[in-house]
């Protein structure tokens, strides 16, 4: 935690004293030292009422709760851990606590966003959920995490707990994020995107906390997740789609990393999971092309796209155009930003700039009745066909 | 009884399947396996009990049993199961997993 050294001199009252009074700049400094000072004399019920202080003051202020499901499919379960509690002793529940908190500090540091809904909502985590459970999830409220093939015999397991990656974090908490913003429907291209994008920002909290340059970066998705046992680097590779995995008992990743490999299925959602190698390489190529760190520049792009310009049935074409419209928009018509968003999505398969900025799809047709209004009755099925 | 179990989705994307007769499992896990479908009551579960909001990374089931007079398949997922389900689910999830390590 990065500590100021006027505030870290200050007793706490009058600390206190600036978190209520003080400019916003102020009140935010005072906060997070009056946070970590009690956190560092381990007084947990001080740093809780600060949190529910902070909270009230409207200031923004990252609240987290591990909970833990004890190997059951009620949800959220018991809590093991809240904010400014020191470590527990299992380390799926540090996880989940301090790879929850690199996710919030770079959506506010970096892109001045205050949490999942930009309004300070509680970050809530369930780990060991069920048994055997190879997967994590967000449920639209909180994030769940299974602990792999522990039930197995060593020999057998294929994958640890799945906390044990922070990118499978950051991409579930963006999936919230997501939810807040352009809400793009979970099936066929859409749902591919929605999956991207939790991959992209999932990625960028693991380069921002190893202050890694995008030319430095593994851009590897769930690196650590694979025992021993399997043959694989990780689940996904932004850089070189197809390439994450190849193992006897798993097979082959099946990731295109361009528009002509594009998997037409029924299956996982209409291969949101396959597909999204797509733009994951383009956005790889977007921030190798502009250089440094990736989350700067090529991060800011694709998180103004999500928040201001995708829609919930957004597909790849105008999710392109939109990038490319944003780029310029920030950094100027012509720019090398803007030159390097064209040539990411060249690279996949799609032309920018073709299309003028990137309208977003009709609604698909034949359903009966218009998605947007089926999504407010309640009655869309993302599955369904 | 045949069944057919599909997991499909999941953060991984990684699909898992098994396709068995309960005659070829030793006696006591069949026996238990008709058990769960018996207490899910499976014949009269709805086809389609999958969630209308969408979860993301969350594992879609299709199950399908078929007996000598009958034929029934339901897809769920995590969030949206019965409870009466979820003993199944679990079962046959355990034996895929196991059966797919042992290659």
């Amino acid at each position: 935690m990065e500590r100021h050294p006027l505030y870290c001199i200050l007793p706490p009252h009058m600390l206190k004293q600036i978190a209520t009074n003080g400019t916003e700049a102020q009140k935010q400094m005072a906060v997070k030292n009056l946070v970590a000072s009690s956190r560092m004399r381990g007084q947990r019920q001080d740093a809780r009422e600060l949190v529910a202080f902070s909270r009230a003051l409207g200031t923004d202020v990252k609240t987290r709760t591990i909970y833990d499901a004890k190997q059951g499919n009620t949800l959220p379960g018991m809590v093991v851990r809240q904010e400014g509690d020191l470590p527990s002793p299992d380390p799926a529940v540090n996880e989940a606590y301090d790879y929850s908190g690199a996710t919030y500090d770079l959506y506010r540091n970096i892109y001045s966003r205050n949490s999942i809904d930009a309004n300070g909502m509680k970050l809530d985590s369930s780990v060991h959920y069920q048994k055997g459970y190879d997967n994590a999830f967000w449920n639209g409220q909180q994030m769940v995490y299974g602990d792999g093939d522990e039930d197995l015999p060593p020999a057998q397991q294929l994958f640890t707990r799945f906390t044990k990656s922070i990118d499978v974090v950051g991409h579930e908490l963006t999936h919230g994020v997501t939810q807040f913003e352009a809400n793009l429907t979970y099936y066929q291209q859409s749902g591919a995107l929605n999956e991207s994008i939790s991959d992209v920002f999932g990625s960028l909290v693991k380069q921002y906390q190893l202050k890694q340059s995008a030319a430095d970066a593994d851009w590897i998705i769930g690196a650590g997740l694979f025992t021993a046992n399997v043959n694989g680097k990780g689940i996904r590779s932004m850089k070189e789609p197809g390439t994450a995995y190849n193992d006897p008992v798993l097979g082959k990743d099946p990731q295109p990393g361009h528009m002509k490999d594009y998997l037409t299925t029924n299956s996982d959602n209409g291969g949101v999971h396959i597909n999204s190698g797509i733009p994951n390489h383009a956005f790889y190529f977007v921030a190798f092309e502009i250089g440094g760190f990736a989350w700067e520049k090529a991060g800011l792009i694709w998180y103004l796209t999500l928040k201001d310009k995708l829609k919930y049935d957004s597909d790849f074409q105008s999710c392109a155009n939109l990038t490319w419209q944003v780029a310029g928009e920030k950094f100027g018509a012509g720019s090398l930003e803007q030159q390097a968003v064209k040539k990411g999505w060249d690279a996949v398969g799609i032309d920018a700039t073709q299309g003028g900025g990137g309208t977003p799809t009709p609604p698909p047709s034949g359903e009966g009745c218009p998605v947007s209004l089926m999504r407010k009755l309640g009655l869309l099925n993302p599955s369904s066909k | 009884m045949h069944i057919n179990f599909e997991r499909s989705g999941g953060f991984t994307g990684i699909p898992l399947t098994t396709s068995f007769d309960t005659e070829d499992l030793p006696e006591s896990t069949a026996n238990d396996l008709k058990a769960l479908v018996q207490k899910a009551d499976f014949s009269k579960l709805a086809n389609n009990l999958q969630s209308n909001n969408s979860a993301p990374d969350q594992f879609t089931y299709t199950i399908t049993v078929q007996s000598q007079d009958s034929k029934r398949t339901v897809v769920t997922n995590d969030s949206s199961a019965p409870e009466e389900l979820k003993p199944l689910i679990d079962f046959l999830n355990q034996l895929a997993r196991s059966q797919r390590s042992k290659g």
